[in-house]
């Protein structure tokens, strides 16, 4: 073995000789020096497209791609200065970025807002490059909800809505037994769910979207994605949240099924670019250390409050959280138990966390107990929707709650699909626990309530399995003939004779057979798993250059399975989000607002309008007389969409012009 | 292109074990042993908060090196200092397990009786009791960063990825560092492995990845198992 000075050395010899190639190479180039010939690359974050309410805050980064800005540099808004125009000087950064070391040169603006309506066009000119960008600053939404309360289902789509409610509610001669409470909610839109960087969507940026109103990229949290080293200094745009709770007062409630710095759940209140490890633990901080004010944070993810040097930690400093959060007034409980206890001295803020990592699933919590561990007294998504509105109810400025079911998602990337659906359920159950409160309050007309996910799962139902059929089968070819498909598939036999809205039996002889579109290789028996599934598993494989990891169908996971050979890269060991546009159901004021089809960031702007939400205004509320003029027009009383306006002017106008003529022809 | 991704690589690596560990990173391999900390410090498994935190908020101030490129100790280095810094922490049991023979065979769902949520994971009465005992444990070798290797993680099932090469990949509550003799460094194995060797527990920080442990194994041996 080589001594620690002889790697030294040789490291230097090898340095050298790089160094002189380099040289070399330089000199038989042209100068790369930045002339104002050059075409530069320029990122300018926020991106092209982006909309803001009037007054709400973010920054502004302009990223120049070069060692140094080039002479004619200039930044341009609407064609002035930004630094006059927003009245605030910018800092330059430089650092370097990628395997390329590309160097970044960059001014940045912070706490900007734009109080006025319109569009801001962005001209960067760097060297040879113009770059263009449009933001829009649109007109605040006159409103009267008081409250708005956000329920996601992270990965919830249509078809898992649809089997959710069968396995629920059954369905007899082709009808439902029963909607879900919130399929009787009088607004239903569509939302796209695709990223700044990706088509496709992850649950961060796009619950961000949701919360901020701005698109961002895979894994940002109400910022958008610079290329610093620091995940945590890339721009920020502002939550719903701190909006209103910085001019209204508002109180503002997190809660999740899953571990609380998730990506979800933080997406009320955080800013990052990156949501893994170091991010969550920082985001916890965030409410604190930036006195965000959320009032009620309820989930799991008990390890990433105590302090690195306790066993079990996840975090990477000394911060005793918990204790920082109890200096800070809140309520601190970690079981259900607690949780009742703490609510009868009418906590003003809470932060109930509930297990080391994720909370249990339903499934877990209800039927296969023995997954629990010690973890036997967790509260679930109706407990804790309920509590959390217990206590934002005290503020007579109204609330703000987001509730996530996160273990749909959670459940279906392992393709544990009575899991999943059971949270699912879970939801709904939360949602009518929620209406059911909000009139015992006398508060539901002046609650928006929405229902939504953040993206979908390639999930669906394509027919039922005879499970003794299949049993009886021993090759994969027997058993996929007892998958009936069309009238031979006839009705699975889910049954929900105790009337809790779950099945009484959740492996009953017949059970639905449903796919997804998207999976490494893994074998199923579309039954219910006794503990949580773990369909294929993954190895390092090689070294070196060839280094990769490779997923292969796990025997010990439905060894009685047809197996499938996976349609995922061989590195991906378990399904992924799809495309798929996600519904959102609304119901309250400003649910009407709800688009048909949009992208998702549209219903940051729709929960905004229902709370008349002017960030421009002394207390926060679009004022009546200077209301935007509302794409309505009303005549004699009676109030018309724009766009039928002119159809009523030309009938009138017709009939107008037709009793004039007549009377001349009279004449 | 090879020692270029290596490189890459590696810086990567040094920065997460930087992030990690918390560590006053210094350019130089110098080694500074943890110092004796007061009686008060001493660790227990049911000792309630702050102690824990009182005991970390010293942690900061222990030198550690810089985590470096490649393994700059000798081979053995590592244990060996892991050996001369590691007794001031050792906790004491609630119920102390006397044992008929050495080496016991402990399983890491022995390690804890719990967890609690605000205190973290609760240490065994076993798992104590075993503290500079000789053991016997079977588990998995982490997916190491070389392939001859003098120190390595230990854990209950077989970790698909490396979790020093990821940021997002999260060390599972169930390992053990272990440190091989001086003088019979092993290969690389992803079979399941059976170790013989000396139990310790207590929160240490290694000195030259700055990774915390609260079991370490001093082994003497360590055999493939078929």
């Amino acid at each position: 073995m080589r001594s620690f000075g002889q790697k030294v050395s040789r490291a230097m010899s090898l340095l050298g000789v790089a160094i002189l190639i380099a040289a070399l190479v330089s000199a038989a180039l042209p100068m790369q020096r930045t002339f104002a010939a050059d075409a530069l690359p320029v990122l300018i974050l926020p991106v092209d497209k982006a909309q803001f309410l009037p007054g709400a805050r973010f920054d502004f980064r302009v990223e120049v791609h070069a060692e140094a800005l080039p002479e004619n540099f200039k930044v341009t808004v609407n064609g002035e200065d930004p630094s006059t125009l927003f009245n605030a000087q910018p800092t330059t950064e430089q650092w370097k970025f990628g395997r390329n070391e590309t160097p970044s040169t960059s001014l940045i603006w912070r706490g900007l807002s734009a109080p006025q309506p319109g569009d801001y066009t962005v001209e960067v000119t760097a060297g040879a490059t113009v770059k263009r960008v449009t933001w829009t600053v649109r007109q605040p939404l006159p409103g009267n909800a008081k409250n708005v309360i956000l329920f996601i289902g992270d990965g919830l789509s249509v078809a898992a809505v649809t089997a959710a409610r069968a396995l629920s509610r059954g369905v007899r001669e082709g009808l439902s037994n029963d909607k879900f409470v919130f399929e009787n909610f009088e607004a239903l839109g569509l939302v796209s769910t695709s990223s700044v960087d990706s088509i496709m969507a992850d649950s961060a940026n796009t619950a961000s979207a949701l919360n901020t109103g701005h698109i961002g990229s895979v894994n940002a949290t109400g910022s958008y994605s610079d290329t610093s080293p620091d995940t945590l200094d890339d721009p920020r745009v502002e939550t719903f949240a701190q909006m209103i709770k910085r001019t209204r007062g508002m109180a503002v409630g997190s809660v999740t099924t899953a571990d609380l710095s998730d990506a979800t759940p933080a997406a009320v209140w955080a800013h990052g670019r990156d949501r893994r490890d170091l991010n969550r633990n920082t985001y916890l901080t965030q409410v604190l250390d930036e006195n965000i004010g959320i009032d009620v944070l309820m989930g799991g993810g008990a390890r990433r409050f105590i302090p690195k040097a306790v066993e079990g930690s996840r975090r990477a400093d000394e911060r005793d959280v918990f204790a920082e959060y109890e200096t800070a007034g809140y309520a601190v409980v970690t079981t259900r138990t607690e949780m009742n206890a703490a609510l009868a001295n009418n906590p003003q803020k809470m932060l109930g966390i509930f297990h080391p990592s994720d909370l249990s699933v339903w499934l877990d919590r209800n039927v296969f107990t023995d997954n629990l561990g010690q973890f036997t007294d967790q509260p679930g998504l109706v407990d804790m929707t309920v509590a959390a509105l217990e206590i934002l109810k005290q503020n007579p400025n109204g609330f703000y709650l987001q509730v996530e079911a996160a273990s749909v998602d959670k459940q279906m990337h392992p393709f544990d699909i009575e899991r999943a659906l059971a949270d699912l359920i879970e939801l709904e159950r939360s949602i009518a626990a929620t209406m059911d409160w909000l009139r015992e309050n006398g508060k539901l007309d002046e609650t928006l309530i929405l229902v939504t996910a953040d993206h979908a799962h390639g999930f669906d139902v394509y027919g039922t399995v005879d499970t003794a059929k299949f049993d009886a089968g021993t090759t994969d070819l027997e058993r996929r003939e007892a998958i009936r498909v069309y009238n031979a598939a006839l009705y699975p036999t889910y049954e929900d004779k105790d009337g809790d809205f779950f099945p009484d039996d959740w492996a009953p002889s017949i059970v639905f057979a449903w796919g997804v579109n998207n999976f490494p290789d893994h074998s199923e028996d579309f039954r219910v798993s006794r503990t949580p599934r773990v369909p294929a598993r993954c190895q390092n494989v090689g070294e070196g250059d060839a280094a990769k990891v490779v997923c292969a169908n796990n025997p010990d996971d439905d060894p009685n399975g047809i197996v499938m050979n996976g349609n995922l890269s061989p590195s991906t060991g378990s399904g992924v989000h799809t495309l798929q546009d996600v519904p959102v159901y609304g119901t309250g004021p400003g649910a009407e607002r709800l688009p048909v089809s949009n992208h998702q960031r549209e219903v940051f702007f729709v929960m905004a309008g229902a709370i008349g939400l002017d960030l421009t205004a002394p207390d926060g509320k679009v004022v009546a007389a200077t209301a935007a003029p509302e794409q309505q027009i009303s005549v004699a009383g009676f109030s018309l969409p724009a766009e039928l306006s002119g159809v009523f002017f030309l009938v009138v106008g017709l009939a107008l012009g037709f009793a004039v003529s007549r009377r001349k022809v009279a004449a | 292109m090879y020692h270029l991704q290596h490189f890459l690589r590696s810086v990567c690596l040094t920065a997460l074990l930087i992030a990690l560990s918390a560590c006053n990173a210094e350019s130089s391999a110098r080694i500074t042993p943890l110092p004796t900390l007061p009686p008060n410090l001493t660790r227990t498994p049911t000792l309630t908060l702050p102690p824990l935190s009182t005991l970390a908020a010293q942690l900061p101030t222990l030198a550690a090196t810089a985590t470096p490129l490649e393994n700059q100790l000798p081979f053995g280095g590592a244990r060996a200092m892991a050996l001369a810094t590691d007794t001031a922490l050792q906790p004491t049991p609630r119920s102390p397990i006397a044992f008929d023979q050495f080496p016991v065979a402990i399983k890491f769902d022995e390690f804890y009786s719990g967890y609690s949520i605000r205190q973290g994971l609760l240490l065994s009465d076993k798992l104590v009791s075993l503290d500079g005992k000789r053991v016997m444990i079977e588990g998995y070798m982490a997916p190491p960063l070389k392939p001859e290797l003098d120190y390595f993680v230990l854990t209950r099932i077989q970790l698909s990825f490396c979790p020093f090469c990821s940021t997002a990949a999260d060390w599972p509550d169930d390992i053990a560092l272990v440190y091989m003799p001086e003088a019979s460094p092993v290969q690389a194995t992803d079979r399941p492995i059976r170790l013989y060797g000396t139990l310790e527990v207590g929160m240490n920080m290694d000195a030259e990845t700055g990774m915390f442990s609260l079991v370490r194994i001093y082994a003497e041996r360590m055999e493939i198992i078929n």
